[in-house]
């Protein structure tokens, strides 16, 4: 099928996965016992939100590495109370392609297995 | 013109043929036609406020007999697993038709002048990266974390709800446990010193 490379065509969806990967990566530092089950339990509802993203995906999602992790966060660093620029960055197709350049096991989560 | 009617219902997905389906995988195509239209559309379709209801639409929900309101059956279709396996495997699959353009996006995002420095820096390291030009980089990573008002002492039940959430998230339950306990199990006297 043709698929669509005008990024105007952005998705929640890689804007989900792309934190959740930093999430991930946020949990294995150190943090108050509250700040880890928040975000363990924030992790654990994605299946259920806006995004759509599967329990498995969730589940075999790694966590960032140094590089995507430092982009995400950067991006997210645009984010103003009355601009969400950070996000519109990460939901762009082309955005997520280039992390999974940088990181290509973020693409396992979402690939079935018989794909790779 | 309100919230909920800011995104034209014109269609932005074509409907893939039954080969295309097929090469997309089994969970697009075991849902009905339009669930799959609603997925297409929600996918490649716009996704701030309003975005499913929109592709909900655009799938037909809120016509017909059985028509629904679109925002609730955009909100039930997106909580069905069956949808989200769908969205999973569209994701995968687009990944690799799209590596080339990606490329070429990172290399507008490291000119594009409206990008903050850092970012921009980053995509031009990673386009450099590839052409061979830079051996080696480092990157230095500063994470920030705002700290919660909120103290929980790591009861039993606490490191058990953590361990039962780290296993469906897929993170090591047991590191989270001990990370859990190192955190409320030390505690170090400081001594200040008087000010100046």
């Amino acid at each position: 099928m043709n698929l669509p490379t005008d990024d105007t065509w952005i998705s929640g969806y890689w804007l989900e996965l792309l934190l959740a990967a930093l999430v991930k990566r946020w949990l294995a530092g150190d943090m108050a016992v509250a700040e880890r089950l928040e975000m363990l339990s924030w992790l654990a509802e994605r299946p259920s939100s806006h995004g759509g993203i599967s329990a498995d995906a969730i589940a075999a999602l790694p966590m960032a590495n140094d590089e995507v992790a430092g982009i995400v966060e950067d991006a997210l660093r645009l984010n103003t109370d009355e601009e969400a620029t950070g996000f519109n960055l990460l939901s762009r197709t082309s955005t997520f392609m280039a992390l999974v350049g940088l990181q290509p096991v973020l693409r396992d989560a979402i690939v079935p297995a018989e794909m790779r | 013109m309100g919230k909920l009617s800011r995104y034209s219902t014109t269609p932005l997905a074509r409907m893939p043929r039954e080969k295309e389906l097929e090469q997309i995988g089994p969970h697009l195509r075991a849902l009905p036609p339009k669930a799959q239209r609603f997925v297409l559309e929600w996918f490649y379709g716009p996704s701030d406020y309003g975005a499913a209801t929109r592709a909900a639409r655009i799938a037909g929900y809120d016509e017909g007999e059985n028509a629904d309101n679109a925002k609730i059956a955009a909100h039930r279709l997106l909580h069905s697993p069956g949808v989200a396996a769908a969205l999973d495997e569209l994701g995968g699959k687009f990944l690799r038709p799209e590596g080339l353009a990606a490329i070429k996006e990172i290399i507008s995002i490291g000119y594009n002048l409206e990008i903050d420095s850092r970012v921009r820096l980053k995509a031009l390291t990673f386009v450099a990266n590839l052409g061979g030009y830079i051996p080696e980089t480092h990157h230095t990573v500063h994470v920030e974390q705002s700290r919660k008002e909120t103290v929980l002492i790591a009861s039993e039940e606490i490191l058990a709800r953590i361990a039962e959430l780290a296993g469906r998230v897929g993170v090591d339950a047991q590191r989270q446990i001990e990370a859990a306990k190192t955190i409320n199990g030390s505690a170090v006297e400081v001594e200040h010193e008087p000010a100046n």
